[in-house]
């Protein structure tokens, strides 16, 4: 009895020496099964497009095996971008049916990328773009329009599995998207906005210039305004003016380092001594006032105005005589998504990010999560799947 | 001494354009005084005598020439009597913010050689006239000889102003251009960005007569919508050089993405602009407006000219010399465009 007990105890010491070994192995080689069970459906919320019965429908779906270079996650928390807003309210088209919502913060659950250092358990934030790496567009580091441009929250539901979108459980990370870790220090309601807001921050911070006791004009008090302030800030402009429409906003704006703008006289004061203006609230009746105040030899940024409806009601002559530079930024490049994690890690401290998020909604829920951003009250509105226990 | 200028007294008095024969005054430090060889007519001077610019009355206008010094209060240059010159529209001040970052042309004690009043100084102020003075924040440049004048007279807008938007200009492989404009500009930029290495270079214009010159610069004439067509998304640049603002959509379209467009000519106020933002954005467009230039651009226009006298026909795009007494006249055949410039030489006493 004692003979075969120790025996039965040896051969189960080998066994799972054995299994470590293999668990190991498997965990270096990164293959496609961990030790727990590889979920085997997750839920989405399909948009249907606004005209539909129900805009919004939840749908349970297999999850695909994984190819070369994807990776699994679920989604940690999602935040409702003013995009997305735009969609439901017909002034944006997407494709539908579709899985819409495209700023998240995930975890890995597992990952066909082997060369990479990748872990389960990893939080990542994730480029809104799949890009190929090999078209002109790519190799000049204008990844956002490279010639097979896949956009989460942007795709048909019946391109590849279908989880390409934050608004699910789960998302299935293509081979061209770029990711990386979030560090600790950043809770995870700071972390989701990083893919879309501040990454396209940082893409259009790429064109501002040191300027010698530089000033400027963020034109927009939202999520893109806030960041565009203290990325200014901290680029070493001395004088950041920002303006909205929010004038409960103003506190957040001297909070991010910015002058809170909603008074004309200034503006007038201003004229022809601003270096950089930034358009970050998407309608176009500001340039002109932009263009007034931007010193010879200015730079003009178009951030927001992502839309139809921006006609712009300027001369040739205006940007000509002032020898202005305007320059387009939508979305962003892979290394905008490094910087973007750098930053908000080395100023985590510095400005109230947490302040800007408002309120958690459940996947569920979120027909009523997108009304209460269209109020605008919050920088951000939060979604949270409800996460299969695995 | 005694110089001539031709006073331009504004659109609406009895005499446009009346001469008048004044004392030429001492130099003060740094001043250079010149007579002129050969001046040119740029076309925003054609544009103040039809009345779409409006400039400050009385002036002497004229802008672009070949110059010879006859005296200067520059001891630390090498300058000579005798030398040929050309000389920067600008006059600038070398300390303000902007002359310290390189944009000269937006000084903030800026003077524009014709384009001042006529009580500005000596009145000596713009080319249309037997002598120039020129001021102590002036850059010149020499004219070799290789150059002659007839070539010389448009750097100092055209060529200059070209150089400076060169300079927003990537090299890039395989590189495609489109040039919106066939006169003068036009034909110096389509050679300048041939020089650059763009391998195809599109120009388009009103003049159909100007597209033998459009090949013999180095670049595609253009009077075929089909091109336009199926280059779309697929032009690295593209450079408004035509002063017309309804050129800017099509443009916009044949740009691709991440590429530049350059505003040079619309510097007028009849230059309303039919697009939206989110053409810009979507496409990562970058558009620069280009507005005279600065010193360096200057050097830069006449060691092009050298370099490249030899290889491409800029006499035969300027057309015929008038005397200063018929300016008048000389204006109005500018105005026709039959030639990318006409001369204007004044009878020296």
């Amino acid at each position: 009895m004692i003979v075969s007990r120790i025996l039965i105890r040896s051969f189960k010491q080998k066994y799972s020496h054995i299994c470590r070994t293999l668990c190991s192995a498997q965990k270096s080689n990164a293959t496609t099964h961990t030790e727990k069970t590889y979920p085997i459906s997750g839920t989405r919320t399909v948009f249907n497009g606004i005209n539909s019965q129900t805009m919004f429908a939840p749908q349970t779906a297999l999850i695909p095996e994984l190819t070369p270079g994807e990776i699994l996650v679920k989604v940690r928390l999602a935040s409702i971008c003013m995009s997305d807003v735009h969609t439901i309210r017909g002034q944006r088209i997407e494709p539908t049916p579709s899985v819409l919502g495209h700023e998240a913060i995930v975890e890995v659950v597992t990952h066909r990328r082997p060369e990479s250092d990748l872990a389960v358990g990893d939080r990542l934030t994730f480029s809104i773009a799949d890009s190929c790496g090999q078209c002109e567009f790519c190799l000049t580091g204008l990844n956002q329009k490279c010639i097979k441009l896949f956009k989460y929250g942007h795709a048909k539901l019946s391109d590849g599995s279908g989880y390409n979108g934050c608004y699910a459980t789960h998302i299935i990370l293509r081979r061209g998207t770029h990711v990386v870790k979030i560090p600790e220090i950043i809770s995870d309601r700071c972390a989701a906005p990083i893919n879309c807001s501040l990454a396209t921050a940082m893409c259009a911070m790429e064109y501002v210039p040191k300027a010698k006791n530089g000033r400027a004009f963020v034109q927009g008090d939202g999520m893109l305004g806030l960041y565009t302030c203290a990325a200014l800030r901290e680029h070493g402009f001395e004088r950041v003016y920002c303006s909205g429409t929010r004038l409960q906003r103003s506190k957040f704006i001297e909070h991010f380092g910015g002058i809170p703008l909603y008074n004309d006289e200034i503006l007038e004061e201003e004229t022809n001594k601003i270096d950089v203006v930034v358009e970050v609230c998407g309608v176009s009746n500001v340039v002109n006032d932009g263009l007034r105040l931007l010193k010879p030899g200015g730079v003009y940024l178009f951030v927001g105005m992502v839309h139809p409806h921006s006609q712009l009601n300027i001369t040739g002559e205006q940007i000509i005589r002032k020898c202005l530079t305007i320059k387009g930024i939508h979305n962003y490049a892979p290394r905008h998504l490094d910087q973007a994690v750098q930053f908000l890690e080395k100023t985590f401290k510095k400005y109230p990010y947490e302040e800007l998020i408002g309120p958690t909604y459940d996947l569920s829920d979120l027909s009523q999560a997108m009304q209460i951003s269209i109020e605008k009250r919050y920088g951000r509105v939060l979604v949270k799947p409800n996460v299969l226990t695995s | 001494m005694l110089g001539e200028r031709i006073v331009f007294n504004g659109l609406n008095s009895e005499k446009m354009f009346s001469s008048e024969t004044v004392p030429l005054p001492e130099l003060a430090p740094g001043e250079i005084l010149v007579k002129v060889r050969l001046a040119s007519i740029c076309m925003s001077d054609v544009h103040t005598t039809t009345g779409q610019r409006v400039e400050p009355t009385p002036s002497v206008l004229g802008h672009e020439a070949v110059v010879e010094v006859v005296a200067h209060r520059r001891p630390e240059s090498d300058l000579m009597k005798g030398d040929r010159l050309t000389f920067s529209i600008a006059d600038s001040c070398a300390k303000c913010e902007f002359c310290l970052k390189g944009l000269s042309q937006k000084c903030t004690k800026l003077f524009k050689y014709g384009h001042a009043k006529l009580s500005d100084g000596s009145g000596f102020n713009g080319c249309y006239a037997s002598h120039i003075i020129i001021r102590s924040g002036t850059h010149v440049v020499k004219i070799p000889n290789i150059i002659f004048d007839r070539c010389a007279a448009p750097i100092n807008c055209s060529l200059a102003t070209v150089m400076c938007a060169m300079e927003f200009v990537p090299k890039i492989k395989n590189g495609r251009a489109f040039v919106q404009g066939d006169g003068m500009l036009g034909l110096y930029t389509s050679v300048v960005l041939h020089e650059l290495g763009y391998e195809t270079v599109y120009c388009s214009g009103n003049h159909i007569q100007r597209s033998q010159f459009i090949t013999r610069f180095g670049a595609v004439p253009l009077y075929n919508d089909e091109i336009l067509i199926e280059e779309t998304n697929k032009i690295d640049v593209v450079v408004e050089v035509c002063g017309v603002s309804n050129v800017v959509n099509d443009g916009i379209k044949l740009l691709k993405p991440g590429g530049l467009y350059l505003f040079l000519g619309m510097v007028h106020p009849h230059s309303d602009l039919h697009i939206t933002g989110e053409q810009i954005i979507r496409k990562c467009l970058m558009i620069k407006g280009i507005h005279n230039y600065a010193p360096r651009h200057l050097d830069q226009a006449v060691d092009f000219l050298v370099k490249t006298i030899d290889k491409y026909p800029y006499e035969e795009v300027v057309g015929p010399t008038y005397d200063l007494s018929d300016l008048q006249n000389a204006i109005k055949i500018a105005t026709e465009k039959t030639f990318a410039r006409v001369l204007v030489k004044p009878n020296m006493k």
